[in-house]
Formats: structure tokens, sequence, C-alpha cells
């Protein structure tokens, strides 16, 4: 048992409840969540491959994935908090550039500017885990994009 | 881990994410020249025969052709073509199966566009 759960009863966060929201021109709308962004690197079909592992204590605020082109494909991420897999969402096809979810917070592009961006923040006392997947093999043709925070 | 990868401490926690920064800006208009570029000459070729008018065509080869003539000028007129627009999308991978061979609206659309090709 680690200290933050020791203190706070063992409490853990079960599953997020409803779906991710999903947006255009999500390169317009990482960085108005303060998020960083993150080349997806070689992805093989329908495998998920590690996004961020955190093995420690913090806070994760934001996190999305889009596809950089046109090409028809589904994305999917999965997130893993303290070992609980919290949530596991795959897109319908996507085939327009720039196109994706936000798996965890929200925010929305109105197609001049963010309007709108929140957080959603999910504590981790162990660890934390949020692996991405495409529908085909590729390589650099989503994008990762996170924001999070470690405790002392 | 690969070359994709970066790992750090943080404040006692260690973290692997990917480490390779997205583009700033993600091009999606490419000068005019540079989209006719991306066909071959064959393609270019079947292209401009299959939009020439043809009076005793029918009225649906008539409309097809219209089409291409359309989309012609429309990206000559603008200097640019954006590779995301819906409408880009859809007409040149309708041109598979007739101008293009199957697989070659995903080579032209989804090929990134270089420094020499962006508008």
């Amino acid at each position: 048992m680690s200290v933050l759960t020791q203190f706070t009863g063992g409490e853990r966060l079960s599953s997020i409840v409803g779906a991710p929201v999903t947006s255009s021109s999500m390169q317009n709308l990482y960085p108005a969540a303060g998020a960083t962004a993150a080349l997806s690197g070689a992805m093989t079909a329908a495998t998920l491959k590690t996004a961020l592992s955190i093995t420690g204590r913090g806070r994760i605020n934001w996190a999305a994935i889009y596809c950089n082109d046109a090409t028809a494909r589904t994305l999917r991420m999965k997130i893993t908090v303290d070992g609980s897999v919290i949530r596991d969402t795959t897109s319908a096809s996507i085939s327009t550039a720039n196109s994706g979810f936000v798996g965890l917070g929200g925010g929305f592009y109105n197609g001049t500017f963010a309007t709108a961006v929140f957080y959603q923040p999910v504590r981790f006392g162990e660890s934390l885990l949020i692996e991405i997947a495409s529908s085909v093999s590729e390589t650099d043709k989503a994008t990762f994009a996170y924001a999070y925070e470690v405790f002392v | 881990m690969s070359d994709d990868y970066q790992t750090r401490t943080d404040a006692g926690s260690v973290v692997v994410v990917l480490g390779r920064a997205a583009p700033s800006e993600t091009r999606l208009r490419i000068k005019t020249p540079a989209f006719w570029d991306r066909f071959t000459n064959a393609e270019l070729v079947d292209y401009d025969v299959a939009m020439q008018h043809d009076p005793s065509a029918s009225n649906a080869q008539q409309k097809a052709a219209a089409r291409l003539r359309i989309f012609r000028r429309d990206a000559s007129d603008a200097g640019f073509v954006n590779l995301a627009k819906n409408r880009v999308v859809a007409f040149v991978q309708g041109l598979e199966g007739g101008v293009l061979q199957v697989g070659r609206a995903a080579t032209i659309l989804g090929a990134a566009i270089t420094d020499d090709e962006v508008a």
C-alpha cells in the first residue's frame, strides 16, 4: 500500500463514465490545454503501444489522440491507473486530418480558436499507463497529446 | 524502448513518454502545381482525356467530365489544394477505378507535404 492509498482509504478510480469528446482541428486544441504533443512513431495495426508510462504519484489532466492525415482509420486509447483500466475507447472511422478524440478532459475548437478546454484530473498513486493504437500499420500518422503532473 | 521514447525522472517518478515532438503546425495546403505533380504522367493524361466535353456522351458522363474540369479550375484559381478538406478527399478517392488505380488516392492525399510543396 502506498503512502497515498494508505491515507486516502485506498480509494481507486474504477472507470470514467461517458464518451470522450471528439474534435477536429486537434492541432489547434492541444496547445490551449497546455498539453505536449508527440508523434506516435511506428504502430502495428490494432496493436496497443505505450504512449505515456509513469511510475510514481501524480495526476493526469488531459490526454488526446488524433490522426495526421486523411487515411481512414480508427484510433484507440487505453488508460490504466494504478493497475485498473479506467477508459478504453476506440473511435469511429476517422478520415479527416487532425481529427480525433480527447480521452481525458475535453475541448472545442470553433474553426478559428479553441473556445473551451477543460481538464479532467485523475490522480494515480503508483502508476499511470496510457496506450494508443491505430487500425492501420503506419509511422507518425497519429499524434498523442498529454498534460500531467507528478507529486513529490 | 525505441527511439520514439524519452525517459526522465521527475520528482521521484519515472516517466517514459513518446518523445518526438509533433509538428507545431500540421501542413494541409499544397501548391496546385505540387498537387498535380503527385499524379503520374499517365494519370494526368487519363485525367485530361476524361475531362473533355463530349456532346454525344450520356448526361451522367458529361456531368462526370464537368466535375473534373471544375476541380481543376478551382484548384488553379485558389493556387493551392487543402488535402484535408472533405470535398477534396472525396474527389480524389472518387478518381480511383478510373483515372487512378486503387490505393493511389491514399498516396496522393497522405504523403507529408514537404517544404517545397507547402502553400
